[in-house]
């Protein structure tokens, strides 16, 4: 065989999965090329990614590893034991028809210097099945039954702190209290009837307190040993907040009003794996309490939604101008409450708990507030929703504390807003009318006109929003939020093109179709062994000839630089982005950007040329230095042509995948991608891989 | 229907670099398989030889066209002194639009073990720069053109 090789064969040609053709070699034991007659080294295998674990839902969309992302070398083959999935080539293919217990699965990939093992664990959990219309089980709590409220300060307006007899002196016992310790139900005597609380001062998240209470702090008041004696649980949010946010070295051109941001993720403005680190704690922790509720015998649970904190202009906290830029933050906050609510409905039907999770949607009350108070038909003397904040100065006992112009505390509220909260509390928790409420505590009195405004909305609320139960009735969850949604599906027609494969470099890959470019996704494996200049990764190229070109640069100090380029009349300027930690001899990295074709302007950032550049591989490190985000606002008009195609043309960085787009993608859009990517490659960037919540044994 | 069919020409000589005289060559089908409305029965086919100069030819069906694609061939000759030869192993025919040598069959069949799951095609390089759509996973082994000559028409066959 050695010589009829020898004598007849000119050339070896292979085909890839795609039929697209590369050049090889036949080799003998020795490493001899029996086409060339030369001396081939060829290295034997090296395991360049690990292989991910494998969950998957039954049901769920096949996944396929491709081998070639995880080992290096020449003339690999591969096998895998046991004979799990489909291997074909290099293409190794789960298909979750049936339930499959987690089982190791070992890939060898061999070349003639050796072989080379690497196992993985496959899982194909059996799906949650969910009623299609389950009956809403709203309860209201009665009179004499009691009530568990579980969180930090802000929340402590509801009951003691803000709106409660007299004394009211919320601010002095915010300070008394701000170590943390559990205030005891009664506070100088006086208490609520029949709202015991479990309430903290000074921010301090669910899973803090959870975890205290676990750990035996707060003596006779533990919520959670002395969860048998309520009947109703109510659940503070603790919101994320990152007080440095505008650092330098995190986000340099951050808005200095999102230093303190209540986006809970997975709606945050930016994609960040510690972002959503912090909501798996709280959504644990909140499975926790509910547990132990629910063994002790309560089955109405609620969940407060935070309203929008004012800015800290730096930490002075006085907030200026802030109302706009307040306004703006509901939108992410309604998606986020409304995926949290059906979460932690999801995994209560999952684990077979009888109880269902309503939310008392302060931020609904505070956003129609504002919009009134914007729209000039708030009440008189209500010009700001600052009116409604109480002073930043909260031991200040001669100020009057509604004055919007003097320095705000970034999330407590004064007797108005107090006063509001406890009447919608009263409305959605209670289901009781708020109409009869006190104007007075004995030392301020709210006025009938605000009181009057405030009411309406509150019976509005009440009646129409039925993620709070007792109107129209909360009809059971959608979950549609963990759906794992395809681009083609997400986007229509608007899909210009999506490459799911790895790219050849020598190959040219036609868009789905021809037309412009507003905003792309990609997913790229970079070279970082060593430095590298700039170099182009990824092109998208117009049939008139202008290109827009990703280039990446492997900087000395182990950087990676992203360089956004476009040729043709009126180029624009390139993006840096940088900071990405250097470690490993590859690196994977999500890339997505907005391209500055269109009039478009980030709503919040006033730029039009932004990108995203988010490690895969660093899940778990601290958040400022897994991704690096900048843009730049570059002259619109001239560059808007139309694409065609897509190159990959660079031979050792790789391609695994482009998702491009015709128009911006809203913030959901933007999630519901990026969850599609963080899935297909493993990386736990979302929610993590199902099952979650599942406490820990 | 016509079924699929690959020309297969060779040369036999004996170790001393003379002439076999053969008599016959037949390749027998391993099993049955289906190609299209048609059943293609487990049978032996005999070739046409030129029996003083050794060589013959013989069309076959090619295994990589059936259905189920799991058959082979067996190989026989026969010689004027009366004795016979079969091929040790089996050998699996692969289908090309243009005759080729045993020996390239042979070669295409040892390769396509070696180089399984993945599939393999022996052509030239004209061949190859003419394919419209070439196959994913598969093996193009560019050979020199042509690997062996044809041999010269072969007589009727003899039995």
């Amino acid at each position: 065989m050695t010589w009829f090789i020898l004598d007849n064969v000119l050339e070896v040609w292979m085909t890839d999965v795609a039929g697209v053709a590369y050049q090889t070699d036949i080799l003998n034991h020795e490493g001899m090329s029996l086409l060339s007659g030369e001396i081939i080294q060829i290295e034997p295998p090296e395991l360049v990614f690990p292989l991910p674990d494998v969950l998957l839902e039954v049901g769920a969309d096949p996944i396929t590893l491709d081998l070639r992302n995880h080992f290096a070398g020449e003339q690999l083959t591969f096998s895998r034991a046991p004979a799990l999935g489909v291997l074909d080539g290099y293409s190794l293919t789960f298909d979750p028809v049936q339930s499959l217990e987690a089982t190791e699965v070992s890939v060898t990939a061999s070349n003639p210097q050796g072989s080379l093992a690497d196992a993985f664990m496959v899982t194909f959990n059996a799906p949650i099945v969910i009623e299609p219309e389950p009956v809403a089980r709203y309860q209201s709590v009665a009179p004499n039954e009691d009530i568990l409220l579980v969180g930090s300060s802000d929340v402590g307006c509801l009951t003691i702190s803000t709106w409660s007899p007299w004394p009211h002196n919320w601010a002095s016992i915010f300070r008394n209290n701000y170590t943390g310790a559990m205030s005891d139900p009664r506070v100088e005597g006086q208490s609520r009837p029949g709202l015991a609380t479990a309430v903290t001062y000074g921010r301090m998240t669910l899973p803090t307190i959870v975890n205290n209470a676990q750990g035996g702090s707060y003596g006779l008041a533990n919520p959670l040993t002395e969860m048998r004696l309520y009947d109703a649980l109510v659940m503070d949010t603790s919101d994320s907040q990152f007080p440095s946010f505008s650092d330098p070295w995190q986000y340099p051109d951050m808005p200095d009003y999102y230093s303190i941001t209540n986006m809970p993720p997975p709606y945050s403005l930016f994609m960040s794996t510690s972002h959503q680190d912090w909501l798996n704690e709280e959504m644990e922790a909140r499975m926790r309490l509910i547990r132990i509720a629910v063994g002790q015998g309560i089955t109405k649970v609620f969940l407060c939604s935070p309203w929008p904190r004012l800015g800290s202009n730096g930490g002075t906290q006085d907030n200026d101008p802030g109302d706009a830029e307040w306004r703006f933050k509901f939108g992410s906050l309604e998606d986020s409450m409304h995926y949290q609510q059906d979460r932690l409905n999801a995994q209560c039907a999952f684990e077979g708990l009888d109880v269902e999770v309503w939310l008392i949607p302060f931020h609904v009350l505070f956003r129609d507030l504002y919009d009134d108070i914007a729209a000039g038909t708030g009440p008189a003397g209500i010009t700001s929703i600052r009116n409604l904040f109480a002073l930043n100065n909260n031991v200040d006992a001669t100020s009057d504390v509604t004055d919007p112009t003097l320095a705000k505390h970034w999330y407590m509220q004064n007797y108005l807003g107090g006063w509001a909260i406890n009447a919608l509390f009263d409305a959605v928790v209670l289901g009781g009318d708020p109409s009869t409420k006190a104007l007075t505590d004995g030392r301020w009195t709210v006025p009938q006109p605000f009181a009057d405004w405030v009411l309406a909305k509150v019976a509005d609320i009440a009646e129409t929003y039925e993620r709070a139960g007792p109107g129209v009735g909360y009809r059971g969850f959608e979950m549609a939020e963990i759906l794992d949604v395809a681009p083609a599906t997400l986007l229509g027609d608007d899909l210009l093109g999506h490459q799911a494969d790895l790219l050849v470099p020598s190959q040219s890959y036609p868009l789905a179709r021809t037309g412009k470019l507003r905003h792309f996704f990609a997913i790229l494996d970079l070279d970082v062994s060593a430095p590298r200049p700039s170099e182009t990764i990824v092109e998208f190229v117009s049939p008139a000839g202008p290109r827009y070109d990703v280039s990446a640069h492997i900087t000395d100090t182990g950087e990676i630089n992203f360089f956004l380029t476009g040729a043709g009349p009126g180029s624009w300027e390139g993006v840096v982005i940088q900071r990405l930690p250097f470690v490993g001899p590859r690196h994977r990295v999500m890339l997505e950007v907005y391209v500055p074709f269109g009039d478009w302007l980030h709503p919040i950032l006033q730029l039009n040329n932004i990108a995203q550049a988010t490690s895969l591989d660093l899940p778990n490190i601290p958040y400022e230095r897994e991704k690096w985000r900048v843009g730049a606002h570059n002259t619109a008009g001239g560059n808007n042509p139309d694409f065609a195609s897509l190159v990959a043309p660079h031979a050792t960085h790789r391609t695994l995948e482009v998702i491009a787009s015709s128009r911006y993608l809203t913030g959901p859009e933007v999630f519901e991608v990026q969850r599609y990517l963080s899935r297909k490659y493993q990386a736990a960037i979302y929610e993590p891989l199902w099952p979650d919540l599942i406490e820990a044994v | 229907m016509p079924i699929s069919q690959s020309e297969i020409f060779g040369s036999i000589k004996k170790p001393d670099d003379t002439d076999a005289a053969v008599t016959a060559v037949t390749f027998t089908l391993s099993g049955s398989d289906f190609e299209g409305p048609e059943w293609i029965a487990a049978n032996t086919v005999r070739g046409t030889v030129v029996t003083e100069e050794g060589n013959f030819r013989i069309s076959l069906w090619p295994n990589d066209r059936g259905v189920n694609g799991d058959t082979m061939y067996s190989a026989s000759l026969q010689f004027t002194d009366g004795s016979s030869v079969t091929m040790p192993s089996q050998m699996r025919v692969a289908y090309s639009p243009v005759p080729r040598s045993i020996g390239q069959l042979m070669f295409e069949s040892r390769t396509a073990a070696q180089v399984a799951p993945n599939r393999v095609q022996v052509l030239t390089r004209a061949e190859f720069d003419a394919l419209l759509n070439r196959t994913p996973n598969t093996a193009y082994l560019i050979v020199r053109d042509p690997v062996i000559p044809a041999p010269a028409d072969p007589e009727e066959p003899s039995a």
